[in-house]
């Protein structure tokens, strides 16, 4: 597979000098006090729903934010009004607001913002250490240097480009799916989104942009009795995301809806259990992801920086989580997930960082704000994961990929380990509370595993919907008994472990992507409802 | 271009297409917002404090269109968002050759009404006009509030206020506007003095300001305050009785409200229909009924979503089902007549009260940490955030953890709806849609809810 970056529209490059002059603008004579940014998204999205009825959509959107920081305030004004006029008078009144707010108020220091010089190249992943150098034609960009970043995806598949393509697949996989169920099924369903989210920065150090290709193939099947069986396949790639897509995952879909239709139900109770990626990331994004989260640990929500204060261990020496926005390869799979960027909204370069490290927290995810100001801890290193779900809603510390660390076993040396217990794989949404150390991770269903061996047996909730598996995080992460490898098939590890496609809302809301994942991971036990 | 020129030229040329018979129909729905965003933290614990303040502008396009296909029977169907930046004819052109690639079978727009229907207060003009005004006065209100409460520390809050004005025209010749508010306003206290590992974080929305009881809001948060302490987890039971507020209650019927939309019968999913029972023995009954007339609820609107003048109704009555809605597009699909039902969810109450309670051994759920709903098993399940066991002889404890799940058509059988009544009123955003809920403030129920929490002996 021959791949090239996500290159940026030419139409959306020549923004590049509007934002210059708005960020000068909003510092005019003032760059001791305040430090602006400008940053422009824009969406391009297609969608083909597929079920009894069809429908072809396109989401096109594109907006402004100008921001000024001031003292520990930020000031934003965002619009989709792109009036070159209007927009300088706009920067000249947040300007206004900022400074008289500074006026009232003692400020801190200034915040100075990194030149190129000043970053880690060596830290970032070679997609972005790449394409930094590739700018500046091999030298370190200056601060008139456009650089680009583009996710890598392979142009000689026409599916990526073409919507009639794409809803023909969608058709034709829906169709497949209801041949394959014939009267076994009551509907069946597909999704296929491509988009491309770009976002171009602008401060007084760098110009800087981003084009983020994705693609997710959504295949449902519902049974007569209303159970839906999913399969959510997507990355951060063109059609080759569905290169997985065959046959065999099909009858997998329509074999488990038959299973469902008419399992049994679990007793609720607390049982050994081994999580898949998809569930063990979700663990890992509420276990110690939110908990970890700048705003929630500066303002008080938060029992981490109490916990680290005290270098209080909350986990096991398996329990180790990465939060990572460079995922750009997972095991033998070429391609990121969708929590995946090169720059967070504050264009701040992604980087991985140790969350939790075999038990003890690191300093918080922070955005700009929450670095400077910190926590009981005090102030801390800013990461990449200031994110707001779009132009009209505020910034705040989000997560990006989120995952446990890989093993040594494999999944049938799991399966041995655990004995009697169930396997939880397919993730049904989660929540953690980040002050009173509560996590609750759900699952579609569960699969026993009987004397260490899959018996493919599937199991429901007590009162027949899907599982949640719940338990106070530290006593979750000081029962992990085992990790698998990456692919957990014994083959030698590779890039990231497996992230899967995901979001998150933040209190049930403010909507951004986010990956999560991880190894096939044993659990001690957990309790299941 | 501004709007009003945007619009013209798009119909214009829309027109254009439908009379050359490029198009068989078009829709479009253009909406101009604003938004005023407030994020608060409270180094003192006590003081609002912002850290970010926004103030976002926006206009929005969203346009269907319907072409003819070769089959009389079959249309293309596209939706996409148009942008002034963009020449308009390129755009159109881009959306019919996206409308070949969906075939539908077709169905008729809805044209505009014989009699236009009685307008419904769906604004408040205060947000619209005033909204510094506004935030200055719930800031202040709170902030008073919070002064009066005793043993509380605050630790963040968020208020939001919205505004957006949305013009909704089709090729049938349907005009109408739509003025739309919200309020959200957002709290996360905590007891104050030493360390906790327990915060109340509530939030409250409103269409309006006079129904954003700001004091009541700070004073049901300090409520949640003053009982927090010890707690633990609470036992494992396959028959647990369990008292939901009017939150957990409303977005459970509005999962029941999806199976009573003929849509689903379509589609082939699940659905209820006039006749079936939903619930029932020997408690209160189910009374559920529609009503879009509200004044300043979530789902108050003159018109259905499918340009239908909206109408007020009864689903079920006596846990039976007597009517479901039928909306234009699968109304015509199933041959059944177009009813414009919608609206904001209106229950009866019942006899449940505090004293009725007595002598029963139930765990009051105060926050579910997440309830997950499934509109097609109708079944739900959540970990407990925050709840009270109270034993038969009346002793109480707080619980925190476990797992609750529940059985739609089980809960509503045998359950007690209180007699005293509470507002939803929860406008959409990215995580939900919106809900409008007036009706009884608890539900008690007693069958169909498993708890799993503490469990005697090892693994089972």
């Amino acid at each position: 597979m021959n791949t090239i970056p996500y290159p940026l529209k030419d139409e959306l490059r020549s923004f590049f000098p509007l934002l210059k002059k708005l960020v000068a603008a909003m510092e005019a004579g003032a760059e001791d006090r305040l430090y602006a940014f400008a940053a422009l998204e824009d969406l391009d999205q297609f969608q083909s729903n597929v079920s009894r009825t069809e429908a072809s959509s396109m989401t096109v959107d594109r907006g402004l934010v100008l921001r000024i920081l001031a003292g520990h305030r930020n000031f934003e004004y965002a619009t989709n009004f792109f009036d070159e006029a209007q927009l300088l008078n706009e920067a000249e009144t947040l300007r206004q607001e900022a400074l008289a707010y500074l006026d009232r108020h003692p400020a801190p220091a200034v915040y100075t913002p990194l030149g190129w010089s000043d970053e880690p190249l060596d830290a970032f992943a070679e997609p972005v250490r790449a394409q930094i150098l590739a700018a500046g034609n091999g030298a370190l960009p200056t601060p008139e240097t456009p650089v680009h970043f583009g996710s890598a995806y392979d142009p000689s598949l026409s599916e990526s480009r073409s919507k009639a393509e794409t809803t023909q697949r969608s058709r034709d996989l829906k169709e497949a799916i209801e041949k394959a169920g014939g009267d076994q099924l009551a509907s069946a369903g597909t999704m296929i989104r491509r988009k491309v989210k770009s976002r171009l920065f602008v401060d007084r150090t760098r110009m800087m942009s981003q084009s983020l290709f994705s693609s997710l193939y959504y295949l449902y099947a519902v049974t007569p009795k209303g159970k839906t069986i999913r399969n959510i396949i997507g990355g951060m790639a063109g059609a080759e995301a569905a290169n997985s897509i065959d046959d065999a995952v099909i009858a997998d879909l329509i074999e488990t809806a038959i299973k469902l239709e008419n399992a049994p139900h679990i007793q609720p109770g607390r049982y050994r259990i081994i999580t898949g990626p998809d569930v063990t990331g979700v663990i890992a994004h509420e276990a110690f992801g939110h908990t970890q989260e700048g705003d929630t640990c500066r303002l008080g929500r938060s029992c981490a920086p109490g916990l680290r204060k005290k270098g209080t261990l909350v986990g096991n020496q398996q329990a180790t989580i990465i939060n990572n926005a460079g995922v750009f390869a997972m095991g033998h799979t070429p391609w990121g997930v969708n929590g995946t960027h090169f720059f967070d909204d504050e264009g701040f370069i992604a980087r991985p960082q140790t969350i939790l490290d075999q038990g003890i927290l690191s300093s918080p995810m922070n955005d700009l704000i929450s670095s400077l100001v910190g926590d009981i801890n005090g102030p801390a290193p800013r990461q990449s994961n200031g994110k707001r779900e779009s132009w009209k809603r505020p910034l705040m510390p989000r997560q990006t990929n989120t995952y446990f660390t890989a093993g040594d076993k494999t999944l049938d040396e799991l399966a041995a380990l655990c004995g009697n217990g169930y396997i939880a794989e397919h993730a049904h949404g989660g929540m953690e509370d980040p002050k009173g150390m509560g996590l609750t991770a759900g699952t579609e269903y569960l699969e026993e595993v009987k004397d260490g061996k899959r018996t493919g047996k599937l199991f429901l909730g007590p009162q027949g919907g899907h599982v949640e598996l719940s338990d106070p995080v530290p006593r979750l992460l000081n029962s992990i008994i085992a990790k698998s490898t990456i692919e957990a098939d014994g083959t030698p590890d590779q890039g990231e472990p497996h992230n899967k496609w995901g979001g998150c809302g933040k209190y049930h809301k403010e909507g951004v992507e986010a990956g999560c994942g991880g190894p096939w991971i044993l659990w001690e036990g957990i309790t299941c409802g | 271009m501004d709007q009003s020129n945007f619009i013209s030229e798009v119909t214009r040329q829309l027109a254009a297409l439908a009379g050359a018979g490029t198009l068989q129909g078009w829709s479009l729905k253009a909406t101009a917002s604003r938004s005023h965003q407030r994020l608060y933290a409270a180094p003192d614990g006590a003081s609002l404090t912002c850290h970010q303040s926004r103030r976002v502008n926006g206009d929005a396009y969203q346009l269907s269109v319907y072409c003819p296909m070769a089959d009389a029977n079959s249309v293309g169907t596209a939706s996409i968002d148009l942008v002034p930046f963009r020449p308009v004819d390129a755009q159109l052109a881009e959306a019919i050759e996206l409308s070949r690639c969906s075939k539908n079978q077709t169905w008729k727009l809805a044209g505009p009404p014989a009699t236009p229907p009685a307008p419904v207060e769906t604004c408040d003009p205060e947000i619209r006009d005033n909204p510094a005004a506004v935030i200055e006065s719930i800031e202040r209100q709170f902030t008073e509030a919070f002064a009066a409460t005793e043993g509380c520390r605050l630790n963040s809050a968020e208020l939001f206020l919205n505004y957006s004005i949305s013009t909704l025209i089709n090729s049938e010749g349907l005009a109408y506007d739509v003025e739309q508010s919200d309020v959200y306003l957002e709290a996360a206290m905590e007891r104050a003095g030493g360390e906790n590992d327990k915060e109340v974080h509530e939030h409250d929305t409103s269409v309006s300001v006079a129904d954003l009881d700001v004091k009541g809001f700070v004073e049901r948060c300090a409520l949640q305050v003053s009982v927090l302490g010890d707690s633990e987890e609470p036992d494992t039971s396959d028959a647990a009785s369990i008292l939901i507020d009017k939150e957990a209650l409303s977005q459970m019927l509005d999962a029941v409200v999806k199976q009573l939309n003929c849509m689903n019968e379509y589609l082939k999913l699940p659905f209820l229909k006039p006749g079936d029972a939903f619930g029932g023995g020997d408690g209160d009954p189910l009374q559920l009924r529609l009503d879009p007339t509200l004044p300043c609820m979530a789902l108050s609107s003159a018109y259905a979503i499918d340009g239908l003048p909206a109408r007020s109704g009864a689903l079920v009555e006596n846990n039976r089902v007597v009517d479901r809605i039928i909306g234009n597009r699968f109304g015509q699909y199933l041959g059944l007549e177009p009813n414009g039902l919608g609206g904001n969810l209106v229950v009866a109450t019942g006899t449940l009260t505090a004293e009725s309670l007595k002598g029963s051994d139930y765990i009051e759920v105060i926050k579910f940490s997440s309830l997950l709903i499934d509109s097609q098993k109708l079944t739900w399940s959540s970990e407990i955030k925050l709840g009270r066991h109270v034993a038969a002889d009346g002793r109480v404890t707080l619980v925190k953890g476990g797992v609750v799940s529940g059985n739609l058509k089980e809960n509503f059988t045998g359950c007690r709806f209180s007699s005293t009544t509470g507002t939803v009123s929860s406008p959409a955003n990215s995580y939900a849609a919106a809900l409008g809920y007036r009706g009884p403030d608890a539900l008690f129920i007693t069958r169909g809810v498993s708890i799993a929490g503490q469990t005697k002996g090892d693994c089972a």
